[in-house]
């Protein structure tokens, strides 16, 4: 299928053309969706797509062109019009693109996986998935309950001019669970979800009728809880609401493409510009935060990204400090850099755009016992419900599923609707704790959008409960 | 136009293939092309070609789907083999009934060669005429230029058998200075008629009048949301709401409610597939014909849209607003939102406020906050100006809004005549009027 010599004759062709740099990536990707809802299998499939893509660098501008169609001759049209829509760029040239200077690479990769989840049966799939259903509907006020699990394998070769010749084989899966619980015309939910780099024993590991049985009975207990008090407070925030706070408030305005202008036209830019590299305080002084896509596991782990440049470990924000960004070998020339390997595409017939990879935030040093212990009043919001946030990344308001009032150092009742906001930098700037490793999980989120065409990628981030001061929350009406 | 022909004529090799009770065979080819631009440069400039053929096989009342774009023989046998396998190992589904059987579909025509043509350097030559607006005023310019043709077959064992052929063109363009910016975007089946320089004025003037925004507080204002808004609103609106899952689950604004008054008089919606101006789609993705649906009349809830499974659960008619099946979990989905325009042009509504904000696009708006009422956060961004004396006086920075789109909506005072048609997806466009809302909720501020 991947006819290696044919996709390396097109690189000899580009070279032969005297086009400054080529590459090319063949995949072929399969994805298995299996969603259970009120006790029916309502999705049940299977896809396969595989094509490749060509990306050509001519006169300092870029040109890419792709197909389904895995043939010969399909593979010298698709490159000759990579050339051509290269051309056409240069219309509208203004600096010309440079790349950084990389080693080549020739290496195979392949995450670990302990159980393939596409030779795991179905019927166990579906079994697993309905008995967690079946939890969730022994609750009468649970009206919607939803089980799902999502497998991807992701076959891809590139191939550039200057020598790289990668083979990376990477499986991911997850799952995870829904109620909707409803009463006199006000439905509430809670869910759960996760997923990694990992085979079947990640969806295995995640307990699914354990989850079930908790998210039923809280969505059940939030229909009786008060609202959430609008007020300013001290808030914890769970891990996997922190997840997404560190996703959007620092993952993407650390794209660097993004904070060169790729984005905006549609995305948006970021407040994190050039000059406050190494001199912007992010956040408090025990705020450290780094991306590392070599963490075994961790969704947006790989060998190399999608230029064939080796995944690594950077620092983001040391003590506080703004001192790096994600870059891809464009971007990091433009800053005197080599590229910290973060471009990634979603597909054969994708351009690779700056993506996060496991963006996480170190942890601390209580336990999440004695952060409740030491907080004389607040709340503990946890679980995402909604999530907006400026298109410079500072102004975001997040709503959560649920949260807990605390007082004299104890959790005690439940609250709903609760929603909190801020601008970036002075909420990272109350981070006042971060509880310890214990308490600490990377969490994989699986739909993280950029770009036109828009691209899906699958990103992580690692957090424990923090707190924070001075937070409005319950800003609704 | 390519071989719809060869789309049908593999979708029927496909269904042969397949020894299923009954089997849906759904064949998208499409060519794409895109060039984007961002500090007055074209930075990505992409094109692809796919063909996805969609099997969805059904043993008694289990249903499997499978798709693959490799188009072989022995993987097209393959696909069909594997759908039946995946049904095989399904759990029945006491809602489903059948696929559906055959109706006649209009033909709308949606195709244009100078679109499905278009060559880059013919994108480049358009994205050209944004940049130079742009740099004639020292302004930056980003956006981007699409061109598309889809190509659509679905057939069935019961006997549908449709075809549709479309092009899609959509240019966006974001012009900026150091302290401002400016949207503008249209769309057209025809590339030709996308008018590239009106479009850069637009954005243009408004990035200009935007300099030097000041900040002003939250609260409630009347709003001019622009059409580009509106959108945005009642893409949301949508998802939550207008498709029968939702509706059926009572998660919707609109269960329990259909015939009240949920929304002020001045607010009609409702969903036609077959508008030629607006990226037409005759059939859904199941191969039933669209039916125009009425949403909102006139402020009361009318009604939602449904694919084959949920119209069976109330005993009904598909009114032809089936996904992709890989989606099914969404459910039924309107993809041509219109609403109905009103009298006044956009300049005699604003001659009407007193006090309010010109609003031109949002940004990350967020509709799960509580469905039940549509509340809505969202952030302002592309020019949003104050209107003051009936006049649009001074540039302002960008609020975030918390609102009820249920109230705001009951809250509309005045629908532009003017419309736009407007897209966000890959398939289907919306025709939407501009909207003067009162004391629309803003509650938060930030820095730009």
């Amino acid at each position: 299928m991947y006819l290696k010599e044919e996709a390396k004759s097109v690189i000899d062709r580009l070279r032969t053309q005297g086009i400054h740099y080529g590459d090319i990536r063949v995949v072929e990707a399969e994805v298995q969706n299996i969603s259970v809802r009120n006790g029916r299998v309502e999705v049940l499939s299977s896809d396969a797509s595989s094509g490749f893509g060509v990306r050509v660098l001519d006169k300092g501008v870029w040109g890419f062109a792709s197909s389904s169609e895995i043939s010969e001759k399909s593979m010298r049209d698709v490159s000759e019009r990579a050339v051509d829509i290269a051309r056409s760029s240069l219309a509208l040239k203004k600096q010309p693109v440079a790349l950084s200077e990389e080693e080549p690479q020739v290496d195979v990769y392949r995450n670990k996986v302990l159980q393939d989840p596409f030779r795991v049966p179905l019927s166990q799939k579906i079994e697993l998935l309905l008995e967690a259903d079946g939890v969730m509907k022994r609750k009468e006020k649970v009206k919607v309950s939803q089980a799902w699990m999502r497998f991807y394998r992701t076959k891809k070769i590139f191939l550039s001019s200057e020598g790289t010749d990668i083979e990376q084989l990477i499986v991911e899966s997850g799952g995870g669970v829904s109620a909707t619980a409803a009463q006199e015309g006000e439905i509430q939910v809670r869910s759960f979800e996760d997923y990694g780099t990992r085979g079947y024993e990640l969806v295995e590991d995640l307990y699914l009728p354990d989850k079930a049985e908790e998210v039923a009975s809280e969505a059940v207990q939030l229909l009786r809880a008060p609202e959430c008090p609008a007020r300013v407070s001290s808030v914890i925030i769970g891990p996997s609401q922190l997840a997404l706070q560190v996703h959007e408030s620092c993952g993407h305005p650390i794209e660097l493409d993004r904070v060169l202008g790729a984005e905006a036209g549609f995305y948006g830019t970021s407040f994190l510009t050039l000059e406050k590299l190494g001199s912007y305080r992010y956040g408090s002084e025990i705020v450290n935060i780094f991306a590392d896509a070599t963490i075994e596991g961790a969704l947006g782990s790989f060998g190399y990204d999608d230029e064939g440049v080796k995944a690594q470990r950077v620092p983001i924000v040391e003590r506080g400090m703004f001192v790096g960004y994600l870059t891809s070998r464009e971007t990091s020339a433009r800053i005197g850099q080599t590229s910290n390997g973060t471009m990634r595409a979603d597909g054969w017939n994708r351009i690779p755009l700056i993506r996060m990879t496991s963006v996480n935030l170190e942890p601390g040093e209580p336990s999440l016992e004695e952060l409740i212990a030491d907080t004389r009043e607040g709340f503990f919001l946890e679980q995402n419900r909604s999530w907006s946030i400026d298109d410079r990344r500072l102004n975001f308001q997040f709503g959560t599923q649920i949260g807990w009032e605390i007082k004299g150092g104890k959790l005690t009742r439940m609250v709903k609707n609760p929603v909190y906001t801020g601008i970036t930098p002075q909420f990272w700037g109350s981070c006042d704790a971060i509880c310890n490793r214990e308490e600490w999980h990377i969490w994989g989120i699986p739909n993280c959008g950029k770009g036109e065409p828009e691209q899906t990628a699958h990103v992580s981030h690692g957090t424990s409960p923090a707190r924070f001061r001075d937070v409005e929350i319950g800003v609704l009406r | 136009m390519r071989e719809r022909d060869r789309l049908v004529d593999m979708a029927a090799r496909v269904m042969r293939a397949s020894n299923a009770d009954q089997t849906e065979v759904l064949v998208h080819a499409h060519r794409r092309a895109l060039t984007r631009f961002a500090s007055s440069a074209i930075h990505q400039n992409v094109e692809e070609e796919d063909t996805v053929v969609t099997v969805r096989a059904v043993l008694g009342r289990k249903v499997g789907v499978a798709s693959t774009n490799s188009l072989d023989q022995s993987s097209l046998k393959g696909v069909a083999e594997r759908a039946r396998d995946i049904a095989d190992h399904q759990r029945e589904d006491p809602d489903f009934e059948s696929l559906p059987l055959p109706k006649a579909a209009s033909s709308v025509e949606a195709c244009c060669e100078a679109t499905a043509g278009a060559e880059p350097q013919r994108r480049a030559d358009v994205v050209k005429e944004v940049v130079e607006e742009a740099d004639r005023q020292g302004l930056e310019a980003s956006g981007a230029l699409s061109t598309q043709l889809d190509e659509l077959s679905v057939l069935n064992s019961l006997g549908v058998e449709l075809s549709h052929s479309a092009t899609w063109s959509v240019l966006t363009a974001v012009v900026s200075s150091k302290d401002s910016s400016g949207y503008a975007a249209c769309c057209s089946a025809d590339l030709g008629e996308i008018r590239a320089k009106e479009v850069a004025r637009e954005a243009v003037e408004k990035c200009l009048k935007g300099r030097n925004p000041v900040e002003i507080e939250t609260g409630r204002y009347d709003v001019l949301l622009e059409e580009y808004a509106v959108e945005e609103i009642l893409d949301w609106l949508s998802y939550i709401g207008f498709g029968a899952v939702r509706y059926q689950d009572g998660r919707s604004f609109m269960s329990g409610r259909i015939g009240e008054g949920i929304m002020g008089e001045k607010v009609s919606i409702y969903d036609d597939g077959l508008d030629v101006t607006a990226h037409p789609l005759p059939f859904d993705f199941e191969g039933v014909p669209k039916e125009k649906v009425d949403l909102i009349e006139k402020g009361i809830a009318r009604g939602v849209v449904h694919n084959t499974l949920t119209a069976g659960r109330e005993g009904r008619g598909s009114t032809g607003h089936a996904i992709y099946p890989q989606a099914a979990s969404l459910g039924p989905i309107p993809l041509h939102l219109h609403m109905q325009p009103g009298d006044s042009s956009k300049q005699e509504l604003v001659s009407s406020i007193e006090e309010g904000i010109w609003v031109t696009r949002f940004h990350y708006i967020n509709g799960l906050l509580d469905p039940k009422i549509a509340l809505f956060t969202g952030m302002t961004r592309g020019g949003t100006f104050l209107i003051e004396k009936g006049k649009v006086t001074r540039p302002i920075k960008n609020l975030r809004f918390t609102e009820s789109m249920l109230k705001a909506f009951s809250n509309v005072a005045g629908v532009s005549k003017e419309t736009k048609v407007l897209s966000s997806g890959a398939f289907g466009a919306s025709v939407l009027p501009a909207v003067w809302i009162k004391e629309f909720n803003f509650t938060g501020k930030t820095e730009f």
